[in-house]
């Protein structure tokens, strides 16, 4: 038996198999390491993001080359081989275009940076915090902690917005006031609400547009500057107070009318006085108790 | 008391360490906003309350309370054995103050002049046997405001206005407000008109001066024409009546001697 094994080894297949092997190893052991060390020094300069990318790329690389010297070593002639895959990759590619477009999709994003790692981003109806950026979808939580992942192709293709690029952001009021009401005093109202709370920006100032005569009030855009984060607190009290004070200074909020005309050639719409004696009974009241 | 009677009051420091039994409260009311403490064996309790449409009440009031106030929300904080005293420390803001001067202020080129702004502090209590920090609280809430050249460049402060004083004796003794005293110095071959300017107080310390009113490091502002940046210079010389013996608290961020900030947003917006 003993003997038998020796015979084998000595063969010429078995010498390739070993060293096809100890080259696969020695393929495992150098990518690991190599793409490791390129980790961090990767990472020192770059975003975590590239960093973990470049990681992957030196550890497959390294690896498809020594798999590739262990296949030649057992006797597999590589241009055969590489033939072969490109037939097997056209095919594969056709099979799979939307996986293939999600990631070029994917290294575009990457290299683009409209976003990064904890930004908020809205895509389409989707609004949330940005979990991770893959080459094949993106991975968003919603501020109803849901897990909802957008594939790359959709957020290149459609329009993305970054909530929480710049520090500073406006928030538009567009409210109504009666015809009857002063324009200056609301203007004037406005302003001071805007000065007295704390939240919203002195510079760069609130602006008031007049924005036209609606169908049942004054248009008007107040536009007011905020920090980010604060929006949300900004807005509710901003609101609030617009509400009390206008309740306080009898400034009317309308809501929307309508006129009636029956037409110049016509009479008038007959309108009859009802007074409180002459109202009939109702007819769903009940009976009266015999 | 009333408004005038309270205005009459002088000032008292209200830095020092008080000692305070178990069982008992106390109520310090420095300017516009009123804090009240109590200790017990083995807890401090902290409340305060603002009345930010009385800035001008420039008062100090400190006495011992029959008990917390009941209404506002307190704080408590646990301790084995409480420390037997607290005392309050001055601090100035974390972000920079932006002043608007209510009429702009022009210095002619080669020209230089001293101003006394006054920025609003925050007080810090504080237990100095364990050195705790209870909290932080800001005597008034300022606005938000955001100083740069536009929206996507700057950086966030907080906002007031200021009478840009240019005498010493016109600043009214108020016991909540820091005085800096800029002078502001004008090289760059043009007018320098000032509508808006940024005083960068996280680098400044809090000097308290024994008649109860606050100043911080005097600085000044060199403005060169060629850049944006305006180059902050500490002078090191305190006001008269003041040493760095009366230093009560340091700055939030240590600078070098000189370093470049953005102090006049006229420039930009032109």
């Amino acid at each position: 038996m003993a003997e038998n094994i020796l015979q084998l080894l000595q063969t010429d297949h078995a010498m390739q198999f070993i060293k096809a092997a100890i080259l696969f190893l020695f393929g495992l052991l150098a990518a690991s390491l190599v793409s490791r060390t390129a980790y961090r020094l990767i990472s020192q300069n770059f975003s975590l993001h590239h960093a973990v990318l470049f990681r992957r790329l030196i550890y497959w690389v390294i690896l498809a080359l020594f798999i590739a010297s262990a296949l030649r070593e057992l006797g597999f002639s590589l241009s055969v081989l590489l033939g072969a895959a490109g037939v097997l990759s056209v095919a594969l590619g056709f099979a799979s275009q939307t996986s293939v477009s999600n990631l070029i999709s994917g290294l575009f994003l990457i290299g683009e940076k409209p976003f990064q790692l904890g930004d908020t981003i809205k895509a389409g109806n989707t609004t949330g915090e940005v979990l991770s950026i893959d080459l094949l979808s993106v991975k968003l939580r919603t501020p109803d902690n849901l897990f909802v992942r957008i594939p790359n192709e959709s957020l290149i293709k459609s329009e993305v917005t970054n909530l929480t690029r710049f520090p500073i952001r406006r928030f538009d009021l567009n409210l109504g006031v009666a015809y009857k009401e002063n324009i200056s005093k609301v203007r004037a109202i406005l302003f001071e609400l805007a000065d007295k709370n704390p939240l919203s920006l002195d510079e760069p100032s609130p602006v008031f547009v007049f924005s036209g005569f609606g169908e049942s009030s004054l248009d008007i855009q107040f536009s007011v500057w905020t920090k980010r984060e604060n929006l949300r607190d900004m807005r509710n009290k901003l609101l609030e107070d617009i509400k009390l004070t206008f309740d306080r200074e009898g400034i009317e909020i309308p809501y929307p009318c309508r006129s009636l005309f029956t037409g110049s050639g016509t009479a008038p719409l007959p309108v009859q006085v009802v007074t409180s004696q002459a109202t009939a009974p109702d007819k769903n009241s009940p009976p009266p108790a015999q | 008391m009333t408004k005038s009677e309270i205005r009459q009051k002088p000032l008292a420091p209200w830095w020092h360490p008080v000692s305070l039994e178990a069982e008992s409260c106390y109520s310090y009311a420095i300017g516009p906003l009123t804090l009240y403490l109590k200790r017990q064996e083995h807890e401090w309790q902290l409340a305060f309350e603002r009345q930010e449409e009385n800035e001008d009440l420039f008062r100090v009031l400190n006495h011992a309370a029959v008990c917390m106030p009941s209404g506002l929300k307190t704080h408590r904080y646990i301790f084995q054995h409480s420390p037997d005293s607290f005392q309050l420390k001055p601090v100035l803001p974390e972000r920079p103050l932006v002043v608007r001067t209510r009429q702009p202020v022009n210095i002619p080129d080669g020209g230089q002049s001293t101003f006394y702004i006054s920025c609003p502090v925050s007080v810090q209590v504080t237990l100095p046997a364990t050195n705790t920090l209870l909290q932080e609280i800001p005597v008034l809430r300022l606005s938000d405001t955001w100083f740069g050249p536009s929206t996507q460049v700057g950086e966030l402060c907080y906002a007031t206005k200021t009478q840009a004083r240019h005498d010493r004796a016109d600043i009214p003794l108020r016991p909540h407000r820091a005085v800096t005293p800029v002078t502001i110095i004008n090289r760059s071959g043009n007018m320098l008109t000032i509508e808006k300017l940024s005083i960068p107080v996280p680098l400044l310390a809090v000097y308290g001066a024994p008649d109860g009113t606050l100043w911080t490091d005097p600085i000044s502002l060199e403005h060169d024409g060629e850049h944006a940046l305006a180059r902050l210079t500490f002078t090191g010389k305190l006001p008269a009546g003041l040493s760095t013996a009366e230093r009560l608290s340091s700055p939030r961020i240590s600078s070098g001697k000189h370093s470049l900030v953005r102090a006049f947003a006229s420039i930009f917006n032109q």
